[in-house]
This record gives structure tokens, sequence and C-alpha cells, in this order.
């Protein structure tokens, strides 16, 4: 398999705080990738790295290399910037549609990307809904309001949304904590399906869960990512003992 | 501290505590006590009655046909549906000089018996009286005029309180006047403050916000009669020059004062509610390639609709009630509104410049209470639209 | 496959700094506006302003003199409105946030409150005329325009004690009640201690709107010209704004007056200033006491 993801020595600063310590890591295509540890390790940030959300944050510093695709993505021209977070879809712990239609909400990263043609537009967010496993669900109500949906509809209706301009990588943080557990396992299994097509980087707390749905698993501690290996290797035969103590459920 | 003594601070404090709502009915209570009892009154001039024939005394007219009447502008009483014959207007001057003093009485015992003559003589005749010069249990026939109800009140185009003996009460040219200029002072200040709250919440840097806000809510502790001054030094001159009207006192130099004035309110609380939408929201849209303004155009401002909605309602709100301001800068004509660059007169305006000169308890006294009270239920209702509002936002 | 333009990204970021360049000289009018203000008001009274304008009585029909009386009005109006209405206002806001538990009760209070701030300035003059001037029998004093103005400033006052109160650690009460003491005594000597800095801006601000108000005190006080100070509460009294209103607009000779004009709105726009600046000195304070902790 292909590495899709790289980094290489990265650190992050926020203003003095040193919230990522010397990360290097590649994280393989069309795979699911578990991010696992503690609350404030810097799971998040690290995920925010790849769509250059942390660009948005004031006073923040960044060392180091990050490629996707062989391309480090820091280098490109800020109009690029675009393109980039076309390619890197991210889904949020708690369902955030847009105040408009079901419809709209999908349609919405095709609209601010310039795609005007009615047709491609509705045919693409049929796709992704079908993509997501919404479609059945929603056909019928695509012009009623996206907060008329249940939370875990909601949860699907944002994976549809970020599917649709068409993403070769899914940052998913945490993307199911915030719902009950048959909507969990929905998303799980939409994950699973997903994989085929898409490099998944998902955050979650669930050691169930991380068992459950990822091919490699990496566990941070404190900003450093302590051990990265394949998920079986990390839940049976984990190298470092922090990582152990925390799988088992001693700490954090 | 004694045990007693803490119990009665307790019992202060509980107190103190209702006594907004206290005020608040005691508000209600003085403002509608002489604002109702306004409707269902006759527009006469306390004090006096209009004694008209018995076969006149049967038709009934509205208070701008007998502000005519008495303008000597209908002459006829076939203009108001009775039988073809001149209306002759007299009063108590007349009636002492049409009867000798032996013939009316020192007392005006006999002017019943002198007006029936003078109406025998002359049907179309209409005489204004004193009641005090009417003998208490006279049979004399009064003019039927319109009680004024809630409805004339309001939809009524002219307003003439101390028009004599008949006043007229339309609120309608004040009510709209107000709306006028309430309404396009908002329009005139929605660009401004959207931009100014879009540009606090989401474009400048804290450093800029920390002197911007104080700037603002400076703005918005200036008095209004200093507004009001500087529309008159300033804008009123302005508009007048800009339009090249006669006089630059216009409903349009009162909505620019206003416009001003109720910029602090838009812009923070529009502000509000833009800063309150959760980070997630914003990112969502980032994180699809939106750009920055993209996202406050397409995602932002639907997300804060309400709460700008709110903002836009307490302006109006706001705008509605102000009263020195409006007062000094827009002319102040109460007739019906022509356009922005005509003068208007706003309801509190008419409040400000006429309670002082109605006579305490009279029918313009109470006018000018009800007047107040369609002041209280218009700030009562966008207060209530706003409460709303921001609690359907907090759910 | 989705094609997606190339001009799009384009447009996205050229419109993005058109608008965004909007909004900021949006913005900056709206400053411009307020310094436009100032600088009329200042520019054009400050060489009126002298001691004898601040000492002396208006002359020869209001061309003439200063605006002693008016200053002074001004005051009175402030202290006495302020000492009706403080106490009530914070005693209030204590009841709002410390003692009131039902939530029902607790949300009517505030809804009150809130219709109080947002009933127009006008009708509190309609109402003061109905109670204090003639039901009361008060007669237009400085009393009923006190009460009056004391009344329009009661939720400003509520609130920020309210808020202030809001923002005092419950650690410091739970201490205090671990300790024994009653709800009052920590109210008294915890609470309010803390909260006090934050809850003077409530009055500050208050003053601030006092002495700029002039639809209340229209029927219930002022006088348009009394050169004499009051003697007591239940005089009359010329009032700062008021007096504004009166040589802004009826004056017999406009271009006479029209100096005093500027120079009243001066000192108006100094008081203002003073109070915001104090407000926000203190709240800057408060801020940072709260951030040691
Ligand atoms: N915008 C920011 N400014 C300053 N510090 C930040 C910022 N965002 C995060 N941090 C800090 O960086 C560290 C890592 O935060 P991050 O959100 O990445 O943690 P996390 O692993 O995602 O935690 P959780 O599991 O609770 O979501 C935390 O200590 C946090 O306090
Ligand atoms: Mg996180």
């Amino acid at each position: 398999m292909n590495i899709k993801i790289k980094t290489q020595n990265v650190h992050l600063y926020y203003g003095d705080f040193h919230a990522l310590k010397d990360i290097s890591v590649g994280m393989y295509e069309k795979a699911v990738t578990a991010l696992i540890g503690p609350s404030g390790c810097g799971k998040s940030t690290f995920l925010r790295l790849f769509n250059r959300m942390n660009d948005l944050i004031d006073n923040v510093k960044i060392t180091g290399e990050i490629t996707i695709d062989q391309k480090n993505i820091y280098q490109i021209k800020q109009s690029h910037i675009d393109n980039l977070r076309r390619n890197v879809g991210m889904v949020f712990q708690k369902p955030n549609p847009f105040p408009k239609t079901i419809f709209e909400n999908v349609a919405y990263g095709l609209r601010v990307n310039g795609i005007n043609q009615e047709k491609v537009i509705s045919d693409q967010v049929e796709l992704s809904l079908r993509q997501a496993a919404l479609w059945e669900e929603v056909k019928d109500k695509l012009k009623k309001s996206a907060f008329e949906l249940s939370g875990g509809q909601q949860q699907r209706l944002c994976i549809a949304r970020a599917l649709a301009v068409e993403p070769s990588i899914l940052l998913m943080d945490e993307p199911a904590s915030a719902l009950d557990p048959i909507s969990t396992a929905k998303i799980e299994e939409l994950i699973f399906e997903l994989k085929k097509d898409y490099t998944i980087l998902i955050v979650t707390h669930n050691m169930q869960q991380a068992g459950r749905i990822s091919d490699y698993t990496g566990f941070f501690l404190n900003g450093e990512l302590i051990e990265f290996d394949e998920t079986k290797t990390i839940f049976t035969n984990p190298k470092n003992n922090k990582t152990e103590s925390y799988i088992t459920g001693r700490f954090g | 501290m004694n045990r007693s003594i803490e119990k009665g601070v307790e019992v202060l404090i509980k107190t103190c505590g209702y006594f907004t709502s206290v005020v608040v009915v005691l508000i209600v209570f003085f403002l509608f006590k002489e604002g109702l009892s306004f409707v269902g009154s006759t527009p006469v001039e306390e004090g006096f009655s209009i004694v008209v024939s018995k076969a006149n005394s049967a038709i009934t007219i509205n208070s701008v046909q007998a502000k005519d009447i008495f303008d000597s502008k209908i002459h006829n009483w076939s203009e108001i549906s009775g039988k073809p014959d001149f209306i002759r207007l007299f009063d108590l001057d007349d009636l002492l000089e049409i009867f000798s003093p032996e013939e009316l009485g020192a007392d005006f015992e006999n002017s019943e018996v002198c007006i029936r003559r003078l109406l025998d003589s002359l049907p179309g005749a209409m005489v204004v009286v004193l009641n005090a010069a009417l003998p208490k249990d006279h049979k004399l026939h009064t003019l039927q005029l319109d009680k004024i109800t809630l409805y004339s009140f309001l939809s009524d185009r002219q307003w003439f309180p101390t028009a004599k003996p008949v006043g007229v009460y339309g609120a309608l040219p004040l009510l709209l006047g107000t709306l006028l200029v309430s309404i396009m002072a908002i329009i005139l200040a929605l660009p401004f403050g959207l931009a100014g709250a879009i540009y606090l919440a989401e474009i400048a840097d804290n450093r800029v916000r920390n002197w911007l806000k104080p700037l603002i809510e400076l703005l918005s502790g200036i008095p209004s009669v200093v507004y009001g001054f500087f529309g008159l030094v300033v804008i009123v001159p302005f508009v007048q020059q800009v339009f090249g009207l006669s006089v630059g006192e216009t409903a349009l130099s009162g909505s620019i004062v206003l416009a001003i004035m109720a910029l602090p309110t838009i812009i923070t609380v529009s502000e509000d509610a833009i800063r309150t939408i959760p980070s997630d929201v914003r990112q969502a849209s980032l994180a699809l390639g939106a750009s920055h303004w993209q996202t406050i155009t397409r995602v932002l401002i639907p997300y804060a609709a309400s709460g700008i909605s709110a903002a836009i309602i307490l302006g109006v709100g706001r705008a509605i009630g102000e009263t020195m301001a409006v007062l000094m800068v827009t002319g102040n004509a109460a007739i019906m509104p022509h356009g922005l660059t005509h003068p208007v007169r706003t309801i509190p305006a008419t409040i400000a410049a006429e309670l002082g000169e109605a006579s305490f308890g009279g029918l313009h006294f109470k006018a000018l209470f009800a007047l107040g009270c369609v002041l209280f239920v218009i700030t009562f209702v966008t207060n209530y639209i706003v409460d709303s509002i921001s609690r359907k936002r907090k759910i | 496959m989705i094609e997606f333009p190339e001009k799009a990204d384009q447009i996205k970021r050229w419109s993005q700094i058109f608008f965004f360049g909007l909004a900021r000289i949006l913005s900056i009018s709206i400053i411009l506006i307020l310094l436009l203000i100032l600088y009329f008001i200042v520019s054009r009274g400050i060489s009126v302003i002298s001691w004898e304008f601040l000492s002396a009585a208006p002359k020869e029909s209001m061309t003439q003199g200063g605006i002693m009386p008016a200053l002074v009005g001004t005051l009175y109006l402030i202290f006495w409105s302020m000492l009706i209405a403080f106490p009530i206002g914070v005693m209030a806001g204590i009841y709002v946030n410390e003692y009131s538990q039902d939530g029902r009760i607790k949300r009517f209070i505030k809804m009150m409150t809130n219709n109080l701030s947002g009933i127009p300035s006008i009708v509190f003059g309609l109402f003061g005329m109905a109670l204090f001037v003639n039901y009361l029998n008060f007669g237009a004093s400085i009393l009923a325009g006190s009460l009056t103005l004391a009344l329009l400033s009661l939720p400003l006052i509520i609130r920020t004690t309210e808020e202030s109160l809001k923002s005092v650690d419950q650690g410091f009460r739970n201490g205090s009640y671990a300790l024994g003491a009653s709800k009052l005594y920590t109210i008294r000597k915890v609470v309010l201690p803390i909260a006090f800095p934050n809850i003077i801006t409530g009055l500050i601000l208050s003053i601030g709107r006092v002495s700029g108000e002039t639809a209340p005190i229209l029927f219930t006080c002022a006088a348009y010209f009394l050169p004499k100070l009051p003697s007591s509460v239940m005089e009359q009294c010329m009032a700062l704004p008021y007096h504004l209103y009166v040589i802004a607009t009826s004056g017999t000779d406009v271009a006479k007056t029209r100096p005093m004009a500027y120079g009243t709105a001066l000192v108006l726009i100094i008081i203002v200033l003073i109070v915001n600046l104090f407000a926000n000195l203190l709240r800057n304070y408060f801020a940072s006491k709260v951030k040691m902790k």
C-alpha cells in the first residue's frame, strides 16, 4: 500500500505552548488510521494540520514537513489552499449542518467552488447522499431544513457534505461521540464502506471503536506520538508500556 | 448581625426584586387610565355645548366636518346630509350683541329662551355656548358628533387637537410619520451596522476590536439632545442643500440622525449573534474550500439571522420611542407624510411638543396619553418579539 | 468526476478582498461620524467655555452669561435620582442573582426589567407627570424629576449588578458558607466587595444616562429659565439637556444663541466622555483583578 500522508519532524506551537512535538509518521492510502490518546494530547491539532485549519488560529507556528501525495502542503501558493481543502474533507465532533436545506447543505461545497450547473449539482448531491447512506431517508425531504434531521442523520449529512467535493482524504474528529449507539453503529458501518475509496483519519476516545474500524492506530500523549502501528499490534502487543497502560484503561 | 435585622434586610431585598414589576404595572395603570378615558369621549372642547335646532340635531357629523364648519369651509347643511340651509355660527359674544342684557338676564338665566328664539328664526344656526351659561336642565338640542373610537383615533387623517370648539384627533399622520422616520433610519443604518458587526466579529483582530468597541459605546452614550443639536446644525443644512429644499427639517434629516443613534444597538446585538455561532460551523465551511467572505455571507449571516433580526427590531423600537432628536430636526408638521423630503411629526415629538400646552385632564391631555399608550404598546410588542427570538436562539 | 473551474478560486479571492475592504471602510466611517460629531461640538464649543460660562446664569434672553443654574440643576437631578435608584437597583440585582431560586420568577423579573428598559423616555415623562406631579401632588419639582429619572435608570443598574454578581466565582460563596456564615453575611462581606467595582460601572453609566435625558424631565421638573438656584427639592430647576434644547430651537436670535448652545453641548459631551472613561477604567481594573485570582 502507498503512503498517502507523511509528516517529518513536525512541531506545532500555540504561542509558547508546544502542542505537537517532533512527529514523523506516514499514513497509508485507502486505510483507516485511528488517533487515540487522553484529552488535550493534541489529536485534533494533529488532524487540523492536513487541511491547514490551524492556519486560522492566531499565533500558531508550525515547523517540519507535511506532504500529501508527495507534495508539501505548507509550500503551496495561498491560492491553492482552497484546492487542498477540497481534497481533504473534515467531519466534526458535533453534527454541524448549515442553516440551509438538506440539499443545499450538500451542494454548498460545489457552489462555493464555482460549480453552477444545476444538473451536475443535483447528481452529485444524490451520489454523495447515497455514499453517506442517507439518500433513502431524505430523498423526499431534500427541501426541508437540515435541522429537522436527527443527530445521527445530521452527522451523516455532514459526511455527505464533505464527500460532495470529491476529497481523497477524510479527517474525522470524534465523529460519533455525540451520537446514540445505533447512530454510532451506522457511522462505523459507513466508515468501513468509505475506506474503499478514501484515506480516513479518525480521532476517537472509544478503544473498541478504534479496534473495530481502523487498520492503523497512533497513540498520542502530551503532544508526542508515542507509538504508531497496525491496530492489531497496538491492541495486542504494544511496544511502549505507556500505550499499554492507556489501552488497558490505566490512565486517560 | 442581629437575626431579626437580617430577616428585615432580606425582606427589603426581595421587595426591591419585585420593584421593576410594580413600576411597569404602575406605568400601565396611569398611562391607560388617562389614555382609555379618551376613547369614547366627544371631541367638543370641555365646558362648551354646540346647540342646534331640533331638526338638525338628528344629523350626526364627524370632527373633521365640524372643523370645516368652524373654519367656514362647509357653509350649508346640505353638505353634511341635512336639508339645504345656510349654517350660521353664533357664540356667546354674538348672543350678547343680539340680545340685550335684560333679555339674557344677569347670570344668563334666560339664555335658553333666547337661544330658542334665535333657532326659531334661523333654523340653520349653530350656537356655541359655555355650559355655565346654560341652565342645568335645559331642553335645547345639541349637535350630534361622532364619538372618538380606537379605530377613528388610529385611522383619521388629521391632527388638530387645538381646533376650537371641536378638536380633530386623528393619529394616523403621527403614526405614519413615526414609522416612516424610524424604518428609514434602520434602512440607512443597516449597511453600516451590519458591516460594523461583521468587521468586529470576524475581520478585526483583537487589538483593533479593543479600541473600536469603546468608541461605539461612546456613540450610544451621547445624549439625544446633543444628537438633535448636531442634526440641527449639520444634517438639516446638509439635507436642505443636497435636495435643494426650502427647509431642511424633514423626515430624512430625522432618519439620518436616528440612523446614527441606532448604530450602536444594531452593531452590538448583531455582533453578539455572530460571535456566539459555534466555531465548528465556521470551520466546516472553510474546510470545504469556501473563502472567509463566502462563509460569512452564506453560513454565518443565515445562522445569525434571528439575532440580526432581533437587532433590527430592537433598533426600530428604540427609534420609534426616540423623542428629542427627532423633535429638533423633523420640522414637526402634523400632516400625512408626503415623503422623505417633507416635514413630518412623530408620536413622541407630538407628546413632547404639546403636553406643556394641553390643559390638565382635558381632552387634548388625554389624547396625548392615548398616544403614549400607542407608543407603549408598540415598544412592548417589539420587546416581546426580540425576547422570544433570543429565547429561541438559546434552545 | 467534478471539474472545479480554476477561475472560481480567483473570483473568491478578489471578492473577499473587495468586501472585506468595504466592511472596513463602512466601519471606519462609523468612527468618522463619531469624530465628526465630537469635532463639531468641541471645536465650536471650546471657545465659549470659560469660568463665567460655568458660573453665571443666562443673561440677555440666553445670548449671554452662562449655564450655571442648568449645570447645578443637572447635578441635583443626578444626585437625587441616583440616591433613589442605586440602592434599589443593587438590591434588586442581588435578589435576582442571589436569592430567587425559582427559574420562573427569575425569568419573570428579568422580563419585567427588560420591558422597563424598553419603554421610551417620553413615556416615562408622561408617567412621571401623571403619578408624581399630579397624583402625588409633588408638582413639577426636582423630586418628581429625580423619581422619574430614577425609575428610568433602574434597569441598567440592576443588569450591571446582576452581571457583576454572576461573574463572582461560586467558590467564594461556598468557602464562606463552609465557615458557617449566613447568606446575607456572605453577600455583604464576600460577594459584594469583589463585585463592587463592576457594580459601580453601572452607577457611572446611569449617571451618564441621567445627565443627558430630556424627555422624562420635560413635564416633571425642567424649567425654561430660572436664574435662582432651587432651595428645596420641591422646586423646579433648569437642566443642561433641556437648556440645550431650548436655546437650540426657540431662541429669538439664533445667531446669538448658537455659541451658548455649542458650549452647553460641549459640557454635556464632556460629562459623557468622563463617564465612559471612568466606566472603562473600572472595567479594566476589575477584569485584571479577576484574572489575577
Ligand atoms: N487555539 C488554541 N490556542 C492555544 N492552545 C490550544 C488551542 N487549541 C488547542 N490548544 C491546546 O493544545 C493542546 C492540544 O489540544 P487538542 O485540541 O489538539 O487536544 P485533543 O487531543 O484533541 O483533546 P480532546 O480529546 O479533548 O479533543 C491542548 O492542551 C489545548 O489546550
Ligand atoms: Mg479534540
